[in-house]
């Protein structure tokens, strides 16, 4: 890059291709705010990746010395943005200052000789191209950052999800209508089953009667038997004590002892049978320590079940917690603090009256049974488990009396011993052996009357008060009932349990799939009132309930309204994400689409059939717009009135003074006088610049060189742009000559200028000297 | 924010859309003037696009 551009007012610079004439120029636009490569994407990014920290210094100003730029690559963004204070930094007199304090004291402007109207138009448009893609890079980040904040909204509607509310209470109906269906064909079953059963029950009653009747009789008669050996046994005791106890006192004592060893054995007997019957009813041992054990594991298992239901279902809980916040409030309503803010909910403040009607809401609600079918399941076991741990302790006590009465029997027993001893002679011996036998009888006799009542109970149950002859009464009454024969009693009895078996079956099975569709559903309820409460309450979508503004889900509403709600809020999510996805997606692809009208009209071919009418009017009363300058109008169309840019056939049309309609395409300005006048323009244009110190560049004018025009520009330069449009103007041209051989070939006398523009050339590839009339 | 580019973009759009026949899948100048607006956590512009397709349907 060269490294400097002397201060003279016309400035002639010419140097070697390549050796930064250019790239010092477009640094220095860049440095007066300008973007010189706004449609050279390309060319920007390479400057930016190889360019490294530069230094522009700027001097002999008028309003300040100096001022210093420090241009910063690194921090400049990938695409070729408006400048910003991301180009670097500025100092004026060796103090920071802003880049648009900067602008106003210089103003730098490149004019390139090679712009024809063509490429001014081309630029133009593809500087818009740029400034989509731009803007598609910087709302890149934003437009995520929605999409995944409208994604995660998406998943909290899950709108699919609570399809189930809707489908789930039918599926119940149609459930409990089945169940309804076999319960009535069950009951059709059993009421047809049941005169058979009575009518066989008759029929076994009948067979078996007469049996139990004989063992009955015989069990009767051999207690009959044992209560006559008894009696004798007890005469023949009574007769001993009276021959051998000397002692009245001893002898009374004996007498009492064995009516109470009588008393206890039956006790012992009857505790025993009570323990057995309660461990067999529960299925418990019948040991104090099995028991105690079996006690302790219930009674966990009641908590566990207790605590699973608490966590489900909190209504009775919270009822307890309403109940005494209720209280409360109701007290402090009467103190006379009804308006006072009692809370802060959501930045809004609550009074007391307030809190105490939301409460007592609550309570009503809360007041209702809950529908949950696991809840009812856990009050059921609960419940059933509450009943066996008071039968199991129920079972302790029991053993711990038939303990006892053991105790007593053994104590009454060894009384006996020892009164026995204060027989005379022989007789404990005789006496030992007599209470033995009659002790024997004692127990024969106890089983006998057990037996019998047994046989009585199955008597009864078989037959109630009946006797035989009644009994065949009933039975031929009961076949005629049923309107079949004895024989076709039990087929059709094994018919009718098979299809009772079978509707029971199926009532089984439709009552588990009712119960796990209830469950499913009150699942599914549950988390749909958690969603409805995260979407009305949640800190998180405060700003969606300020754009619902009433149509926000609301859990005091019914489930069938807030799934509407959700449902319609989801349609809305999808819409909004498509809008702001056609954004995203439309941003680069409209920015593409006007890149391709630029190299349409750069390259001269016709503009593609897919670029949008619409853009390609826009652009046509954008450049109307631009070239509708006096400055232009003067130079170019004499002062006429711009009508038409028609950039699909690239002609300009407009209204001369004397009315006439003129049109001609862009490349008539590209040749003769129209390029020159359309140079003169583009300074003249300058005008409009506020700067304190004003430069300009003529870049690339090469072919005015070649075609002699250069001195008619100076002339223009002089007289109508130094001091009126720019304070300096700089001629960049590419060497015309070769100054370095003219020298060398002049021998020891070469023209001064040309030798000290050679040994320029040969040090730094350029020369830059005041333009003078030796040009 | 530079307020003439967010401007010249809009009018972009707007001309964009002029000669389609269906523009409901064509960028929103309205959307993209907002999204021009806005920070990364302003939802404000998220509340006004749900809004709006909620007033659509009625």
């Amino acid at each position: 890059m060269i490294p400097e551009i002397p201060d003279f007012p016309l400035c002639h610079v010419e140097g070697r291709n390549g050796v930064g004439k250019s790239l010092a120029l477009r640094l220095l636009e860049l440095c007066s705010g300008a973007q010189p490569y706004g449609n050279a994407p390309a060319e920007w990014r390479s400057l930016r990746e190889s360019l490294g920290t530069v230094v522009v210094t700027v001097t002999s100003l008028s309003g300040a010395q100096t001022v210093e730029w420090e241009l910063t690559p690194e921090s400049w963004p990938e695409r070729p943005e408006r400048v910003n204070d991301w180009l670097g930094h500025v100092t004026i007199d060796g103090e920071e200052q802003s880049l648009e304090q900067a602008y106003r004291l210089f103003s730098f402007s490149r004019i390139a000789g090679d712009e024809t109207l063509t490429r001014t138009i081309s630029r133009q448009i593809q500087t818009n191209a740029e400034l989509m893609f731009s803007w598609s890079d910087r709302l890149a980040p934003i437009l995520s950052t929605w999409d995944v904040d409208l994604r995660n909204l998406s998943n909290q509607l899950a709108v699919e999800a609570w399809v189930d509310i809707e489908r789930l209470p039918k599926e119940i109906d149609g459930l409990k209508k089945k169940i309804a269906k076999e319960t009535k064909r069950l009951e059709s079953v059993r009421s047809r089953l049941d005169p058979i059963k009575h009518a066989l029950d008759l029929r076994r009653a009948c067979d078996e009667v007469p049996e139990l009747d004989d063992q009955l009789a015989s069990e009767r008669e051999a207690l009959a038997e044992n209560e006559r050996r008894q009696a004798d046994l007890e005469t023949r005791r009574k007769q001993l004590l009276s021959d051998a106890m000397t002692a009245g006192a001893t002898r009374d004592r004996l007498e009492d002892v064995e009516a109470l060893i009588s008393r206890r054995t039956t006790r012992v007997r009857n505790a025993t049978l009570a323990v057995t019957e309660l461990a067999a009813g529960l299925g418990a041992p019948t040991s104090r320590a099995e028991l105690d054990a079996l006690i302790a594991h219930d009674e966990a298992r009641r908590d566990e079940l207790t605590a699973e239901r608490a966590r489900l279902d909190a209504t009775p809980a919270l009822r307890e917690v309403t109940r005494h916040v209720a209280n409360e409030l109701a007290q402090a309503i009467d103190r006379g603090l009804a308006s006072e803010v009692i809370a802060v909910v959501d930045d809004r403040d609550v009074t007391v009256e307030e809190l105490a009607a939301g409460v007592d809401q609550q309570n009503t609600r809360l007041a209702k049974p809950p529908p949950d079918a696991r809840t009812a399941e856990l009050d059921a076991m609960i419940r059933e488990l509450a009943w066996r741990i008071e039968a199991l302790h129920q079972l302790a006590d029991a053993v711990q009396k038939a303990d006892r009465a053991r105790e007593l029997l053994e104590a009454g027993r060894t009384e006996q011993r020892n009164l026995q001893q204060e027989l005379s002679a022989d007789a404990p011996q005789a006496y030992e052996e007599l209470a033995t036998e009659l002790a024997g009888l004692r127990e024969a006799e106890l089983d006998l009357r057990e037996k019998v009542q047994q046989l009585e109970r199955e008597r009864q149950a078989l037959a109630g008060s009946q006797t035989l002859d009644q009994l065949n009464r009933s039975l031929s009454e009961a076949i005629i009932a049923v309107g079949l024969t004895t024989d076709e009693l039990n087929p059709h009895l094994l018919a009718l349990q098979e299809e009772d078996a079978d509707a029971t079956e199926i009532l089984d099975r439709l009552g588990d799939d009712l119960a796990q569709t209830e469950k499913t559903l009150a699942g599914a309820r549950s988390a749909f009132r958690k969603a409805i409460g995260a979407l009305a309450m949640g800190s998180h979508w405060a700003w969606l309930r300020d754009a619902l503004d009433g149509s926000a889900p609301d859990p005091a509403l019914d489930d069938h309204v807030n799934l509407g709600r959700l449902q319609m809020l989801a349609a809305a999510v999808d819409e909004a994400t498509e809008r702001l996805n056609n954004l995203r997606n439309g941003l680069p692809g409209i920015g593409q689409q006007i890149q391709e009208l630029a190299a349409a009209i750069e390259s001269r071919s016709d503009i593609p059939g897919r670029i949008s009418a619409g853009l390609v009017h826009y652009f046509e009363r954008d450049l109307l717009a631009a070239f509708d300058q006096p400055e232009l109008r003067r130079a170019l169309f004499n002062d006429g009135r711009l009508s038409r840019i028609d950039l699909e056939q690239m002609t300009i049309s407009w209204t001369a003074t004397g009315g006439a309609l003129r049109t001609r395409p862009f490349e008539a300005f590209s040749s003769g006088e129209r390029v020159f006048a359309y140079t003169r323009a583009r300074l003249e244009v300058l005008g409009s610049s506020t700067a304190r110190n004003r430069v300009v560049a003529l870049d690339e004018f090469g072919a005015y060189v070649a075609r002699d025009r250069l001195d008619e520009l100076v002339r223009f330069v002089e007289h109508r742009v130094l001091g009126e449009l720019a304070d300096q103007v700089v001629i960049v041209l590419p060497l015309a000559r070769d100054y370095v051989r003219e020298r060398d070939q002049a021998g020891g006398k070469p023209d001064t200028l040309i030798k000290s523009r050679a040994d320029a050339i040969e040090k730094q590839g350029y020369f830059a000297e005041r333009f003078g009339p030796s040009e | 924010m530079p307020q003439d580019e967010v401007n010249r973009v809009r009018d972009l759009l707007m001309a964009f859309a002029e000669a389609a026949e269906d523009d409901s899948h064509l960028p929103d100048p309205a959307v993209f003037q907002l999204a021009a607006e806005s920070e990364r956590t302003d939802h404000r512009v998220l509340a006004k696009l749900i809004g709006d397709a909620l007033s659509d349907r009625g």
